[in-house]
């Protein structure tokens, strides 16, 4: 009951809050639209009125100012010219007057009080801009009038100096007539002075006629001065002085000695009429100049000049005095813009702070009744919580029992989760594949990514591990599932049957290195954890570097011995022809063997592997090579050679190479007409092979097998500079290597069982040849430990040969699978190798000698019979 | 108002344009045009139309022996009536409008005074001008004036050995009649010099005249020589023919029994016309040789001018073209003016065909100094080989 009390009160105060809140937002949006109101009006005004309006201002000051300027430019022209080029201030004027009319409109647009006045004030700068205008008018056509006179006056001067000088040349003229008379009558006076000569010399016409015209030629030049000085007068009073004073008395002056002349040349016809013409020019001269009745006398146009001048500078200070008012009128409405715009903002500010004040108060009194609407909520809801916490506890008394019980449930599913979650997650973290396998050989579910991603998710039914690794080859199932039994059951230490389990595992084109790992619970062993990693990489990477190292040895061979290398290559075709048509088990064997041992020679080592591995499974399992894997050691072959020819080119193997000092003696023998035979042999000797060739392949073979198997070796060879027909040999050749490599590995002792001996640690081995008349003698001579003719006897009566003497051990020897050694390696062990070496010599025609004595060392002894002897001793008797 | 501001500037700024295009065009489509100012009309003309004859002769002569390096020459002549005022915008209106390569044979003193300074100050050559005024022969010369013939101070002083050395007149006994300007000035000076170097200290003191420019008002300078004191037995006469036969005449009349000696700037055969029978007697110098003379450029002379136009003055006018034409061809082809003129200066020696090579350089830019002195007898002038044939020339 107390709860819905409260609860009604609570909708109640929050009724009350949410209107109080309601009135405070519209207030405020109020006041809102007020500012804004009255932002925007202060802006219009300022945008519309003030702003303009100042335009207008700056462009009547600048007007103002242009007009002014004009007026500065108009008054310092010198010339009509000039005060053309300048023009009218039109421009200026139609800005002026347009300035003042938009400046006027600009203002009639703003509506209160301060805006009217300032419109008011505008109007009356009417009448100053109208002067103003009318002033710089005025100027033009003052400065127009006054340098038309100037200019008038300039040519008017011009014109009255010419006359001057026409004067003044007039006068001197004359002067020199009278001169001359008076001369003449002084040298009359001088030659016969008589008296009445002398009274005409003393008071004659002459002197007086001379003394008249000197006056008149310095009046002339007292005209010209004054015509200078009419023109440089500053002002009306100057030129008043002078028509006052200097002009009028020269111009009597004149006046009076031209009458004298007159007098004085009554009597003298020409020169009265010079005279007379005098009279007239200067009489109209001095009118020209001084006459200031005349209007177009130089003293009157000066007049003129000095007036226009006074008039312009008027004029130019009324304009002057305009200009100042306007510049003053416009200053006031400046300020009066700006007087408007400072209105129009305070007007503002006035609103805003105002509103502002509203908006503090309104904003205090909300504040003020949502808390205390807030604290009155506050209380109802705490009663509310006290209530329902109450009920809660007697709820969870009723719920608490049962829980119990299932919680405990939950803790431990939850642990158990929480334990698999971070096992998965270790297992995934590593890039290997984990498998854990139960002890009856199933594979349990869990395991990592890798592992899923190379033998799959996890089966519905549970796998065991055999079938898991060898889906597809019962037999090697089976021999895991053993395996497997073998290592759980414990028998023997874990580390030593964990070696049997296999190692690698081919997974399509993936090799996997496996490793098997006990899990162990309280000591005792739970699971086996196979680790399995990808090496396909590490693989891929060795068989490269086999590869490599083939090519090389390959390489090797062919730049020591081409021609043996040639032999070579042609004998194991001829031993895979030989294994491609028989199933003979023996002679099987025995090409295989021979072909592995040639292989090696020459460096083919992976087809020496290959013939390896398929000898082993001949001799162990006595399993013959299916044609596949024959036809896979000649495509090894192939292959091989066709890696070498890439080095060495196509037809490397055929070619013959020819010394330059045997060539030197060809040319010597065909200069020479050496009988034709002789130099045949010689020729057909360039393709025999040279023993020592061939011996020292044997010795660098011997060398390789002793390194591999740790032993020292030093090998002689002593070829007595034998040759032989190429190929006549080559089967003995490919046979010898077995005895080579007997020597090596049966032969030679380990370092340390020689020095125990009392022997050097390098063990020796020596191969020698000679020809001996139509026989080739080959000799292998080892220091080593020799023939066990004991374990000689034993091997031959195990194979059921005669045994009885040494002949015939040294035969059993030789025969087919006799071998003393108790394990086989690559290199020999087989007893097949020294068969395959008597076959070849009893092929040959040949004999073999064994010499052998225990810890001594083996001497064989082959002696074989040549077609053709090699005969080059002519050669080097013809290069003495 | 009447011109817009903008169409001022373009015309000020078109107008050197304008100049220069038509300078260059003048001197580089295969003529060399060449200027003149002198007076063709008024009382000197005869001096400026006989130059004009001269130098059109001998261009015309050299533009059919295949022109300067295969240019052809034409004179642009303009009339200054003897005005100093007209000279100055002639030249300017050759150099500036015509595109003059140089100036030749201007006539005058007055007018060189102005024509000189205008020349210098464009860097055109002032060729052979027909004055013999020191304002042309400073020293060291004007680098763009250059003289063919002899200075009035070289005229003078040759009639100043005339009269001292073959008439044994002494020297204070020898009076000056000159023009009231540049040209006068400078015979007068000529004279005074020469006299001075004779060994006579005051020849400035000498009785000495003067007439305006263009007058005929000798009587003035006539009363000076006339002056009782005064002993005058010969004349140095500077100026125009006609106020110099009125004076000749006049001082006859009035008892002057002297010897009257003209410089060659008189204008001979108008001196001649206008003296007529009067005239017997009347020395005058001449910078040139005589026309009748077998000199190899006055035989030239003669084939190229018309026996009507033969005269002292054309021969100079032909001499001084050859000169030009001369100093042109030694430049080498398309010269500049500087490098005619250094081409000048360089010392070359140039054949005028006046019977010896006239070599130049930057201190002398005077062509000839000979002055042969003639005398008028019966209208006609002969060479005065020696002064005492004077004596019965009357």
């Amino acid at each position: 009951m107390s709860n819905r009390r409260t609860h009604s009160t609570i909708e109640h105060n929050l009724r009350l809050l949410s209107m109080v809140a309601l009135g405070v937002f519209a207030a405020l949006i109020a006041a809102l639209v007020v500012v804004q109101h009255s932002l925007v009006a202060s802006h219009r005004m300022i945008e519309a009125v003030v702003v303009p309006a100042q335009q207008d201002l700056g462009r009547l000051d600048s007007a103002v100012a242009a007009v002014f300027e004009h007026e500065a430019r108009v008054l310092s022209t010198t010339s009509s010219r000039q005060l053309e080029a300048i023009g009218d201030s039109a421009d200026a004027w139609l800005e002026l007057e347009g300035a003042h009319a938009q400046l006027e409109s600009h203002l009639g647009a703003g509506g209160d009080v301060e805006a009217r006045a300032a419109l008011a004030r505008a109007a009356q700068m009417d009448p100053a801009i109208l002067g103003f205008l009318r002033a710089d008018d005025e100027l033009v056509a003052s400065m127009a009038r006054f340098h038309a006179l100037r200019e008038d006056f300039a040519r008017r001067l011009v014109e009255a100096q010419a006359g001057l000088r026409g004067l003044t040349e007039q006068s001197a003229a004359i002067q020199g007539v009278v001169a001359l008379k008076y001369t003449v009558l002084l040298r009359r006076v001088a030659r016969n002075p008589g008296e009445s000569l002398i009274r005409e010399v003393v008071f004659g016409d002459a002197r007086a006629q001379l003394q008249c015209v000197e006056d008149l030629a310095n009046a002339a030049l007292d005209l010209s001065a004054l015509s200078g000085r009419i023109g440089l007068a500053a002002d009306s009073d100057a030129l008043n002085s002078i028509a006052a004073n200097e002009m009028a008395q020269t111009r009597q002056r004149i006046a009076d000695r031209l009458e004298d002349l007159a007098e004085l040349t009554s009597r003298d016809a020409d020169l009265a009429e010079r005279a007379g013409a005098l009279r007239k020019r200067f009489a109209e001269l001095a009118a020209r100049i001084g006459d200031d009745q005349r209007d177009d006398s130089l003293i009157a146009i000066r007049r003129a000049i000095v007036v226009e001048q006074r008039h312009a500078a008027e004029v130019r200070e009324t304009g002057a005095q305009r200009a100042r008012q306007l510049t003053a009128d416009v200053a006031v409405l400046q300020d009066a813009a700006n007087a408007l715009t400072a209105a129009s903002s305070k007007r503002a500010r006035r609103v805003a702070n105002a509103t502002r004040l509203g908006v503090l108060l309104l904003a205090a009194a909300g504040i003020a009744a949502t808390v205390l609407g807030a604290r009155r909520v506050r209380a109802s809801v705490r009663d509310l919580h006290a209530q329902n916490s109450r009920l809660a506890q007697l709820r969870d008394e009723l719920t608490n029992v049962n829980a119990r019980l299932e919680d405990q449930v939950a803790q431990r599913t939850m642990a158990l989760a929480h334990r698999e979650r971070s096992l998965q997650l270790v297992l995934d973290s590593t890039g290997d594949g984990l498998l854990t396998v139960a002890l009856d050989g199933t594979v349990m579910s869990e395991r990592s990514r890798a592992a899923s991603a190379w033998f799959g998710a996890p089966a519905e039914r549970a796998v065991p591990v055999w079938e898991l690794f060898f889906p597809d080859d019962p037999k090697a199932a089976l021999g895991l599932r053993m395996s497997f039994e073998q290592l759980v059951e414990e028998a023997l230490p874990f580390e030593v049957t964990a070696e049997q389990m296999p190692r690698r595992l081919a997974r399509g084109d993936r090799t996997l290195e496996l490793a098997w790992k006990p899990v162990t619970e309280g000591g005792a062993m739970k699971r086996v954890l196979v680790v399995a990693r990808d090496i396909s990489e590490r693989v891929e990477a060795e068989e490269a570097e086999q590869q490599a190292q083939e090519l090389r040895d390959l390489v090797g061979s062919v730049l020591r011995d081409k021609a043996g290398f040639a032999d070579g290559v042609g004998d194991a075709r001829a031993l895979l022809e030989v294994l491609g048509s028989t199933d003979d088990g023996r002679v099987l064997a025995r090409a295989l063997h021979t072909l592995k041992g040639n292989a090696g020679m020459f460096g083919f080592h992976r087809l020496a592997a290959d013939c390896h591995a398929l000898e082993s499974a001949l001799v162990e399992g006595d399993r013959l090579p299916t044609p596949e894997q024959i036809a896979s050691l000649r495509h090894r072959l192939d292959e091989t050679l066709s890696r070498i020819r890439d080095v060495f080119g196509e037809d490397f193997l055929s070619l013959i190479e020819v010394h330059e000092r045997d060539w030197e003696r060809l040319m010597q023998a065909l200069e020479l007409r050496y009988e034709h035979a002789s130099v045949l042999a010689f020729v057909a000797s360039w393709r025999d092979e040279s023993v020592g060739a061939i011996l020292r392949r044997f010795a660098n073979q011997a060398r390789r097998i002793a390194t591999s198997l740790g032993k020292e070796l030093d090998v002689v060879i002593d070829d007595g500079g034998a040759r032989v027909p190429a190929g006549a040999l080559r089967v003995f050749w490919n046979a010898l290597v077995h005895a080579v490599r007997n020597a090596v590995d049966h032969g030679i002792e380990p370092p340390e069982e020689r020095v125990a001996t009392g022997k050097p640690s390098p063990g020796r081995l020596a191969l020698r040849a000679r020809a001996d008349g139509a026989e080739l003698v080959v000799q292998v001579d080892d220091d080593g430990r020799g023939i066990d003719f004991e374990a000689l006897r034993e091997a031959a009566m195990r194979r059921g040969l005669p045994h009885s003497t040494r002949e015939d051990l040294v035969d059993a020897m030789f025969a087919d699978g006799v071998t003393t050694r108790s394990e086989v390696t690559e290199l020999s062990g087989r007893g097949v190798g020294l068969a395959a070496l008597k076959q070849a010599c009893r092929e040959l025609g040949g004999t073999l000698d064994v010499d052998s004595r225990a810890g001594a060392g083996t001497r064989l002894t082959f002696r074989l019979p040549l077609g053709r002897t090699s005969s080059v001793t002519w050669a080097s008797s013809a290069a003495e | 108002m009447a011109i817009g501001r903008r169409q001022l500037l373009g015309g000020i700024l078109a107008l050197p344009v304008v100049a220069r295009a038509r300078m260059s065009h003048a001197q580089t489509d295969g003529e060399i045009v060449v200027g003149m100012s002198t007076a063709l009309t008024g009382p000197s003309q005869a001096l400026g139309v006989g130059m004009k004859t001269g130098v059109e002769a001998h261009f015309q002569q050299t533009n059919e022996e295949g022109g300067i390096f295969g240019r052809r020459l034409r004179l642009v002549a303009l009339d200054d009536q003897y005005e100093p005022l007209q000279a100055g915008p002639n030249m300017r209106a050759l150099v500036d409008e015509h595109g003059v390569f140089a100036v030749l044979g201007n006539v005058g003193t007055p007018t060189a005074a102005v024509s000189v300074a205008i020349a210098n100050e464009r860097k055109v050559p002032f060729f052979g001008a027909f004055t013999g005024a020191g304002i042309l022969r400073k020293s060291p010369p004007d680098r763009y004036v250059v003289n063919y013939r002899a200075s009035y101070a070289q005229e003078t002083a040759a009639m100043v050995r005339g009269f001292t050395q073959d008439l044994r007149i002494r020297p204070e006994h020898v009076a000056f009649f000159t023009q009231n300007d540049a040209y006068g000035d400078a015979g007068f000076a000529g004279g005074v010099k020469a006299l001075e170097a004779a060994g006579f200290a005051r020849a400035r003191k000498l009785p000495h005249g003067r007439y305006q420019r263009n007058t005929v008002d000798v009587e003035g300078a006539l009363a000076r020589l006339l002056e009782p004191k005064a002993t005058v037995k010969a004349v140095i006469m500077v100026g125009a023919y006609k106020p110099c036969a009125k004076f000749i005449r006049l001082a006859r009349e009035n008892g002057l029994d002297a010897v009257f000696a003209n410089v060659s700037f008189v204008g001979s055969d108008a001196l001649a016309a206008e003296l007529g029978r009067d005239g017997d007697g009347v020395v005058v110098t001449q910078v040139v040789p005589h026309y009748d003379e077998a000199l190899p450029v006055v035989v030239d002379y003669r084939r190229h001018v018309a026996p009507r136009d033969v005269n002292f003055v054309s021969l100079e006018g032909y001499i001084a073209a050859r000169a030009f034409v001369e100093s042109l061809r030694a430049a080498g082809p398309n010269a500049t003016r500087e490098a005619f003129i250094d081409a000048i200066e360089s010392g070359r020696p140039i054949d005028l065909g006046l019977g010896h090579t006239h070599s130049l350089s930057r201190d002398n830019h005077q062509f000839s100094d000979a002055v042969w002195p003639t005398f008028l007898k019966g209208g006609r002038f002969f060479p005065l080989r020696h002064w005492g044939d004077l004596r019965t020339a009357r």
